[in-house]
């Protein structure tokens, strides 16, 4: 028997190690692979299950060609040279009818291993391609558009420095089912004496381990945080210093256009109390906060009494109006997250998957500012992504070989240009690591209008998935045991090597393999003549400090290294922010063109208030569970005998008004489309809300899916800022008994 | 807490069982998912199932918003007294002399006397007519490794080092007369009291010979 460490590379952010152990040839076992720091040893129930999925009886062993219609299920098996020819005989042709730019390559988070979610961008680099931004798409990236305003990073505290905090707000952050190994760190803090809070719409495993639940009415987070900025200010609990020393708040705003008043040399000014004069911010001996002055004729104010003036019109009267937490325990939040240093708020993906979701994470990160949480242990206001971890490698070498750049595509505007050519036509599609049809919006629109103007599909895949099911090719490709490569967490500094464990099944073969093979075909072969531990070398070869000493070598031995960063990681450390200002720009002179200076509370696009909810009353989410990563696991043996079925949550009241049981039938349904579904009547949904968890196949519904429900509407504010997000939870629904 | 590697540390046992941290429990299933893959069990047969306390997976008890939802990890109990060996006529179960209660599957005869033995329903048939329960991992013990949920376990809420040896913790049902070496452990009183409310409730039921998952 021998033993050897590969990574769980499944998009689930914790990327546990795993020391897989082979007998004659096949794994037979696995366990969790230690770390140099044991905290981080660890696994969960789908790594575990993972042999399933690397043993199952359905893997795809051969590459596949369509021969009926497409989605009809028939395929012949044909060789890697015939599918690759074909393939590469057919990109050539629609590349000099419609350009090359109208072959799109979409890669998601099937696999974090570098090379596997970045083979095909490589393709599209030197194919001259486009690649489908992958934030946006997934829907993760709209809070990280508001944060990167405000403090010029995506950023988070390592998990470790949670143990630190002594007020916790995990806010939508169900970290017990979505970050389950890092939960351990909160339920330290706690042990510690440190009070936990979760805000979510679902009571879920998270909020039972958590001093107090507060449920919210869904995408109305800003709305919250601006109450508790009211109290907070109001109370005088505000860290003033902080504020002038390490945010806008004293730049001076000029009335008349919202942009900061600034100096000769352009840059902004306070007006120093001391003095009654405006002086440089850094410079001003007693900055003002507040007030109302006068500067050789222009009519100012500081940009905290912008914010003042904003908050003061939540009351928490009025954002108990419109986050249906009462009054009273919004001012009790308040006071407790001013009151206890340090705090941390963990802001979630969910309360960012809104038509406004950049908005929650401006207000997050103002809310942190406000009371001086920012780069201290134990405090922050984290994204889930922790930036020194992608920001070391070298991308750029590996994805843009000599330079040559596929064209980017912003992930949301996919549907528009193959719809309508906007921002160009895209032709054909070539998914990796990526079930589309199954995870993205409004799949019948995918199948009915998008797809058939797609003259080629191809799919890089380890099982008939939804989105195979429709390709013209579908290309067996090998799991994280089958090949070698980099891998990444998200939340922690960890790089881990994802060594090669087994041969692959049948004739899989991995990213770089069919990329470079296919290149080969395409008089491009010149850019992948390197083996995929060349490409790993050159990866960490960045010369970025945070990796020095970190090798392919010193990884085979060690398994996992942390980034060359002092530990706990606490971005923004002494009040450094990469900012234009060098401050916290929580009041943002950019986004006055769309009257988003500050964090304004916006309503879903299909909340409350909107046209649709007269005929759709109800919020229809799509939570993460623990049994699945996406799509991955649920049909997994030993985890669909725990989670065998989709159920869609319903309260006690909104499932009496509708005289639906538990367990009975129902129909979700709205204009898009519709899924037929088992109800679970639970307390733990605030009425008005219903959740179906995401990753269930197509297969397991009697009709439809939970994504034939949701919308992708891009909003304009945020193509403003950068690119739209997916607002997956802004979905209006409506639900009824199916009909027997 | 002591951090677990896979190798026990060097402290002695009188009684090796399991102490359950129930703030630390989220339901996730790691455990149980575990345990089948050391064991080699089929899909939904499990040692060591986590239940929702009220039944339905993930369901909370209580009236919106004042809820609560509390998960109990069921392994069998390490009976000092355990009814399950005397009822096994094939002597398929022992007691050891270190106080596990382990099961030589190899003798047993698929008679199913043991299942309503046991007072906590820890005892479980396969297709093939073969009992199984948790014995700790006893061959993992022997070798100085930790059971195979233990060092899985996501949050850490399981551990070894408990057990009737320590004052951590309490033992379930008591009552039941069998003196169990397992304990669960709670800072809340009332997680206490729903939680031991709740397996004297499923105590008093007849045994399922399959425990709800």
């Amino acid at each position: 028997m021998t033993t050897v460490r590969t990574v769980c590379t499944p998009n689930c952010c914790n990327t546990c190690g795993l020391l897989a152990r082979v007998e004659n040839g096949r794994i037979v076992k696995v366990e969790p692979a230690p770390f140099p720091d044991l905290r981080y040893t660890r696994i969960c129930l789908k790594g575990l299950a993972s042999l399933e999925r690397q043993y199952h009886p359905e893997r795809l062993m051969h590459p596949l060609r369509r021969a009926g219609a497409r989605g009809s299920g028939q395929w012949d098996q044909v060789s890697w040279d015939v599918a690759l020819e074909e393939i590469a005989s057919r990109l050539k042709d629609i590349a000099a009818r419609h350009g090359a730019r109208s072959v799109a390559f979409a890669t998601l988070t099937g696999s974090y291993g570098l090379l596997a979610s970045n083979a095909a961008s490589r393709f599209a680099s030197v194919f001259g391609g486009s690649v489908p931004t992958r934030g946006t798409i997934m829907g993760d990236s709209g809070g990280n558009l508001g944060m990167l305003q405000a403090l010029g990073r995506v950023t988070a505290h390592e998990p470790e420095d949670w143990a630190n905090s002594r007020f916790l707000i995990l806010w939508g952050r169900n970290l017990a089912e979505t970050y389950m190994n890092d939960f351990r760190f909160v339920l330290e803090a706690r042990e510690q004496g440190a009070r936990v809070v979760a805000i979510d719409p679902r009571f879920t495993p998270t909020a039972a381990q958590c001093d107090e639940w507060i449920p919210i009415r869904p995408g109305t987070d800003t709305a919250l945080a601006l109450g508790m900025m009211q109290v907070i200010i109001q109370e005088g609990l505000h860290d003033r210093g902080f504020m002038a020393r390490h945010t806008v708040a004293p730049f001076l705003v000029r009335t008349d256009n919202g942009r900061f008043l600034r100096d000769e040399a352009g840059l902004p000014l306070a007006w120093d109390l001391s003095t009654a004069q405006p002086r440089s911010p850094g410079e001003a001996d007693s900055p003002a906060l507040t007030g109302r002055y006068t500067v050789e004729g222009m009519a100012c104010v500081p940009a905290f009494q912008k914010l003042e003036d904003l908050v003061a019109a939540y009351p928490p009267e009025r954002a108990a109006a419109i986050t249906g937490i009462p009054a009273d325990q919004i001012v009790r939040l308040a006071r407790d997250y001013a009151g206890t240093r340090p705090a941390a708020i963990l802001l979630s993906q969910g309360g960012q998957r809104y038509f406004h979701g950049h908005q929650f994470f401006r207000a997050g990160v103002t809310l942190a500012a406000l009371t001086g949480n920012l780069g201290v242990p134990g405090g922050g206001a984290s994204s889930i992504f922790i930036w020194p971890m992608h920001s070391a490698f070298d991308y750029a070498g590996f994805n843009f070989p000599d330079g040559k750049r596929y064209a980017a595509l912003p992930g949301m505007m996919f549907y528009d240009a193959i719809a309508e050519g906007r921002p160009w036509p895209v032709r054909a599609a070539w998914f990796t690591g990526y079930n589309f049809v199954n995870q993205a919006a409004d799949p019948n629109r995918i199948i009915q209008e998008l797809f058939p103007k797609l003259e080629l599909i191809v799919a890089s895949e380890q099982f008939m998935t939804a989105t195979a099911q429709q390709a013209d090719y579908v290309l067996p490709v090998t799991t994280f045991y089958e090949s070698a490569d980099l891998v990444l967490a998200y939340d922690s500094l960890y790089v881990q090597l994802q060594q090669k464990v087994v041969e692959p099944l049948g004739e899989a073969r991995d990213d770089v393999e069919i990329f470079s093979d296919l290149a080969r075909r395409m008089g491009l072969g010149r850019y992948f003549v390197k083996t995929a531990e060349e490409y790993l070398s050159d990866l960490l070869g960045s010369g970025d400090p945070l990796l020095e000493g970190i090798t392919l070598e010193r990884l085979r031995r060690e398994g996992a290294a942390r980034l060359n960063l002092p530990r706990p990681y606490v971005p923004f450390a002494g009040g450094a922010f990469p900012t234009a200002s060098g401050r916290v720009e929580f009041y943002s002179e950019r986004l006055v063109d769309i009257e988003q200076e500050l964090p304004v509370h916006l309503e879903p696009l299909e909340g409350r208030g909107s046209a649709l909810a007269v005929k759709y009353p109800l919020t229809f989410l799509t939570a993460h569970s623990r049994f699945s990563a996406n799509s991955q696991h649920y049909a997994l043996p030993h985890i669909a005998a725990l989670c065998p079925k989709p159920l869609l949550e319903i309260s006690p009241a909104d499932a009496g008004a509708r005289a639906i049981d538990d367990g009975d039938a129902v129909e979700v349904y709205n204009d898009r489309g519709r899924c037929r579904v088992e109800a679970r009547v639970t307390p733990g949904i605030a009425p008005g809300v219903l959740n179906l968890h995401q990753g269930w196949w197509p297969r397991d519904f009697a009709a439809g899916s939970q994504q034939s429900l949701t919308q992708g509407a891009v909003n304009p504010d945020q193509v403003f800022i950068g690119e739209a997000n997916w607002a997956i939870f802004d979905c209006a629904v409506e639900v009824r008994k199916a009909e027997p | 807490m002591s951090e677990v590697a896979g190798v026990k540390g060097s402290g002695s046992r009188a009684t090796a069982a399991f102490t359950i941290d129930l703030d630390r429990c989220i339901g996730c299933h790691t455990c149980t998912v575990a345990c089948q893959m050391e064991k080699g069990l089929a899909p939904g047969l499990a040692l060591i199932p986590v239940q929702t306390v009220g039944g339905a997976r993930d369901v909370p008890q209580g009236v919106y918003p004042a809820l609560c939802l509390d998960y109990v990890p069921r392994p069998c109990a390490q009976c000092q007294s355990p009814p399950c060996v005397p009822a096994c006529p094939s002597e398929a179960l022992c007691r050891r002399d270190d106080g596990l209660v382990t099961i030589d599957t190899s003798l047993c005869t698929g008679c199913g006397d043991c299942l309503p033995a046991c007072p906590y329903g820890a005892i479980v048939m396969d297709g093939e007519g073969i009992a199984h329960k948790c014995d700790l991992c006893a061959s993992r013990l022997d070798q100085g490794l930790e059971p195979a949920c233990v060092i899985c376990c996501p949050t850490r809420a399981l551990t070894t080092a408990g057990g009737p040896a320590t004052d951590r913790g309490w033992a379930p049902s008591p009552h039941l007369g069998t003196d169990p070496a397992l304990r669960y452990s709670t800072r809340d009183a009332e997680r206490r009291e729903r939680v031991r409310s709740y397996l004297e409730s499923l105590a008093a039921l007849p045994v399922s010979p399959n425990p709800p998952a």
